[in-house]
């Protein structure tokens, strides 16, 4: 879904390069939902999501340069927020749950539910190892193809699939307690 | 039943997990996200680290990136290791090479920093450490003890703090600096430590002019060719210099860094009497006016400061 914007990328990039400084903030705003969605689920914190996406853009556009136009925007800037969002991990000590404001107001009954829930879902997600846990990211919040996954990551779809496979077997046990419910 | 395919929704389970998960759907980022990020964007443009194109080739870019203050941003990063001696000055180049070199050795694990040191625990835990931890260079740059036991000195705390060297450690150009073999040249040289280590020096590095000046390929490549030069950059009458906008503006002339190149220049700069003239503010005037550098890069005025330098015993 995302990654359909090739030419696009590649467009802005040039004019980027060409001295547009205004070219970068199409992709900025293009991919900053997806990325800043992926950083949150990997790290699990909203302000360290939001340093890590404004990390990942910042020194994608200082190494512009560097850009392989050969491959897909998103998966090379993506790779720069993986980066970042594993120094930040490294600096974490505990994982704090999201706060009632980031997940947005709620109405009575089904809203404390639905809050718990992505509570319930982003513990389940943290709990998972790296390998895991960015497949499902990027599968799940980032709506990637199996494809565009293997591609970003360097890795065959197979092992993409497999990774999955066995990601959602892990998260099955642990959101047993939400499985099924509407 | 179909057999579940590795990935494919194949089993209820499986959908049921997939269905928990699509069903959570996004965040919403900072409604600011977008204008934070083109404004860094905008305050590394105005600090001097642009891209310049150049030209578009069938499709693919041969682009230069000019990198400024490549020169700076390294000085600044071994500012905190020049305050306490760390690499110890007395050590010469191979010392600073070496620790420099040494930045791409094995990662750094928790149990390495051990320290009785309250007030060091107290520093870890603060934001300032929390920020440069989460960087690269500093991470890599942790790994040696050297740089680990410098963060026992109180003045290398005060150091990492400063907004300056913070930057110049969120610069990815430091890498790049501590890659080039003139700037590590320049680094190593103990005269070069010690202006560093000066409070006078730190201060005026803070001013957009002189690391503009001190960002000059020119002057890193002569610096590092010259070690009567950097004897006259170490001396009191240069730093005081150093102060001078108008040295500043003369540090960043093209044209000036051209003459500088000129090796018989360059024994003339390096002389007592030309470290003395520094600290007068005629020659300061003189130095950022174009008609005078022109004159200096005549070979006639080369020819004359050449015997002249020849002549003066040093």
């Amino acid at each position: 879904m995302y990654l359909d914007q090739d030419e696009a990328d590649l467009a802005a990039v040039r004019r980027c390069l060409g001295g547009e400084q205004a070219a970068f903030e199409e992709l900025v705003l293009r991919y900053q939902r997806p990325l800043f969605n992926v950083a949150y689920r990997l790290l699990g914190r909203y302000d360290e999501a939001s340093d890590a996406t404004q990390n990942a853009f910042v020194k994608a556009y200082g190494h512009l340069d560097t850009f392989d136009a050969s491959q897909r925007f998103f998966s090379w800037i993506y790779r720069i927020l993986r980066n970042e969002c594993l120094n930040a991990l490294r600096g974490q000590r505990t994982w704090e749950p999201l706060s009632d404001g980031v997940l947005g107001a709620a109405g009575p009954t089904d809203a404390i539910e639905d809050v718990e829930r992505q509570r319930a879902v982003q513990r389940a997600v943290m709990s998972l190892d790296m390998d895991y846990r960015e497949v499902i990211t990027l599968r799940h919040f980032g709506g990637m193809s199996y494809e565009d996954i293997a591609a970003t990551l360097g890795i065959p779809a197979k092992t993409v699939k497999s990774r999955l496979y066995t990601a959602r077997q892990r998260l099955a046990q642990s959101l047993s307690a939400w499985n099924g419910r509407s | 039943m179909k057999p579940v395919e590795y990935g494919e929704m194949g089993s209820e389970e499986q959908q049921r997990v997939a269905d928990l998960l699509d069903g959570v759907g996004t965040i919403d980022p900072p409604a600011d996200l977008s204008s934070r990020i083109m404004t860094k964007i905008a305050e590394h443009e105005d600090d001097g680290d642009r891209l310049l194109f150049t030209s578009t080739v069938g499709g693919h870019r041969m682009m230069k990136k000019v990198v400024g203050g490549i020169a700076v941003a390294a000085a600044l990063l071994l500012i905190t290791m020049a305050v306490t001696g760390y690499p110890p000055t007395g050590k010469g180049a191979e010392g600073a090479i070496g620790a420099a070199k040494r930045y791409h050795a094995d990662q750094i694990k928790t149990d390495d920093v051990k320290t009785q040191d309250a007030e060091l625990q107290a520093f870890l835990q603060t934001d300032t450490f929390q920020k440069l931890i989460a960087d690269k260079t500093v991470r890599n740059a942790l790994k040696h003890k050297e740089v680990r036991q410098a963060l026992a000195d109180p003045a290398v705390r005060v150091a990492l703090a400063s907004p300056a060297v913070q930057e110049a450690f969120a610069n990815g150009a430091v890498e790049q600096a501590l890659e080039s073999s003139a700037v590590l040249q320049v680094l190593s040289a103990s005269q070069i430590q010690s202006v560093l280590a000066s409070q006078s020096v730190q201060s005026v590095l803070a001013s957009q002019g002189a690391r503009a000046a001190f960002a000059s390929p020119q002057v890193v490549a002569v610096l590092a060719s010259q070690p009567a030069l950097q004897s006259a950059v170490a001396s009191q009458a240069f730093q005081a210099a150093l102060e001078s906008s108008a040295f500043q503006a003369a540090l960043a002339n093209q044209a000036f860094m051209g003459i500088m190149n000129n090796q018989a220049l360059q024994v003339a700069f390096a002389t007592p009497q030309f470290a003395a003239a520094l600290g007068s503010s005629e020659l300061m005037r003189a130095l950022s006016s174009a008609s005078f550098v022109n004159a200096l890069s005549s070979s006639a005025m080369t020819q004359a400061l050449q015997s002249q330098s020849q002549a003066t015993p040093q």
